[in-house]
């Protein structure tokens, strides 16, 4: 389940107003995780598969989509950690919930 | 829109310390104080905790103008300037990227800043440099009896009139509302403990002793404890913590501090 949310204070290295999704393999992602992540397959109730890999420390993996070079999206703990997108400037990016709890409120 | 009692960053980080100045006096600023502030920023990365009833009026200047012109790392401002307020400004400075990654910290009350001299300066440079002192430096002073009296003191309620408790009473019955308790909430003393104040008004401390800061406050048990400070002055709670926490100090001003290289010398 995705959640909005928006800056609490101001911050410019940070978008205004992100939309969040916690990672879960067992459910479909968002169409834009699913833009910018690589698939890895669609099973037969439709739900998407990404392409991921399971870190030594417990975290995920994802891999990006689209690049010529080899790049991922660390999720360091998917328990906690937010997988977070910017609307306007199309940016993916992970943050812990301390951080999203210092930077974002909930719209 | 910015919320109240949010942070604001203006730009990222610069310098290896940052300084968190409370911001207690009043604008315009003493042309000593203001020199002082001045040289601060020359050396570290500021970032200013101001009240929210401070600097309105006429003659003030916004804050967010104010932390711009002075070049500071980032502003808050809250209604009351607690333990509360100085541990975000602490979690945020160890947590979002942008504005982490500082090996000292010092917090400084600016009304102290007019006492600021070149040989503090040059001592707060060698703290920086030199890894003879890891320890915090402030001057503990053990609370007087007084002092605790009004720490632990319980609340009282507000006398109230007894005609308006009448007629308050047949509105809420007028209007069918249950009987409300009294706004003051019972106070819990199992987690309140302050024994100690500080006398300095500029701490240093390196980020070790922070992250131990809240390493502690992390723990669910330990939350409710910086709530039970009221004090408007956020040194009280730090000196508090070191002593609580067991954390070794330097117990003197800065300014009788003396770093030579690999020595260092404490004037009495």
């Amino acid at each position: 389940m995705t959640e909005f949310y928006v800056q609490s204070g101001f911050n410019p290295f940070y978008p205004a107003e992100i939309e969040t999704w916690k990672w879960n393999k067992d459910e479909s992602p968002p169409n834009w995780v699913i833009d910018y992540c690589r698939v890895k397959n669609i099973d037969l109730d439709s739900r998407v598969i990404l392409d991921y890999k399971r870190t030594s420390t417990g975290g995920v993996e994802l891999v990006r989509a689209g690049t010529d070079i080899y790049s991922t999206l660390l999720i360091q703990n998917p328990n906690t950690d937010f997988i977070c997108f910017d609307h306007i400037s199309k940016k993916l990016f992970v943050l812990k919930q301390q951080e999203l709890e210092l930077l974002y409120k909930k719209k | 829109m910015i919320d109240k009692d949010s942070i604001s960053l203006l730009r990222s980080r610069r310098t290896k310390s940052l300084s968190i100045i409370v911001m207690d006096v009043s604008y315009p600023l003493d042309e000593k104080i203001q020199k002082g502030f001045d040289k601060i920023t020359r050396i570290s990365d500021v970032f200013l905790l101001f009240n929210d009833n401070c600097w309105i009026g006429s003659e003030s200047i916004d804050k967010m103008k104010f932390a711009c012109l002075h070049d500071c790392l980032g502003w808050i401002s809250v209604k009351d300037i607690t333990s509360e307020s100085l541990l975000k400004v602490l979690n945020y400075t160890t947590t979002i990227s942008e504005a982490s990654n500082f090996l000292f910290y010092s917090i400084i009350k600016c009304s102290g800043l007019s006492k600021l001299t070149d040989e503090m300066l040059s001592t707060l440079k060698s703290y920086h440099i030199s890894n003879v002192i890891n320890k915090p430096i402030l001057n503990l002073v053990r609370l007087a009896p007084r002092e605790l009296h009004r720490f632990y003191q319980l609340p009282t309620k507000p006398k109230s009139n007894k005609l308006v408790e009448v007629i308050n009473r047949l509105k809420d019955k007028i209007t069918n509302k249950s009987n409300k308790k009294s706004n003051i909430a019972i106070f819990d003393y199992t987690n309140a403990h302050c024994t100690h104040k500080t006398d300095s008004w500029f701490v240093v401390m390196k980020v070790h002793t922070i992250n131990t800061i809240l390493e502690f406050f992390k723990k669910d048990e330990n939350k409710e404890y910086s709530k039970t400070f009221k004090e408007p002055d956020p040194l009280i709670f730090l000196s508090s913590v070191l002593v609580k926490l067991n954390i070794d100090i330097i117990n003197s001003d800065i300014s009788k501090v003396k770093i030579n290289g690999n020595s260092f010398s404490i004037e009495k």
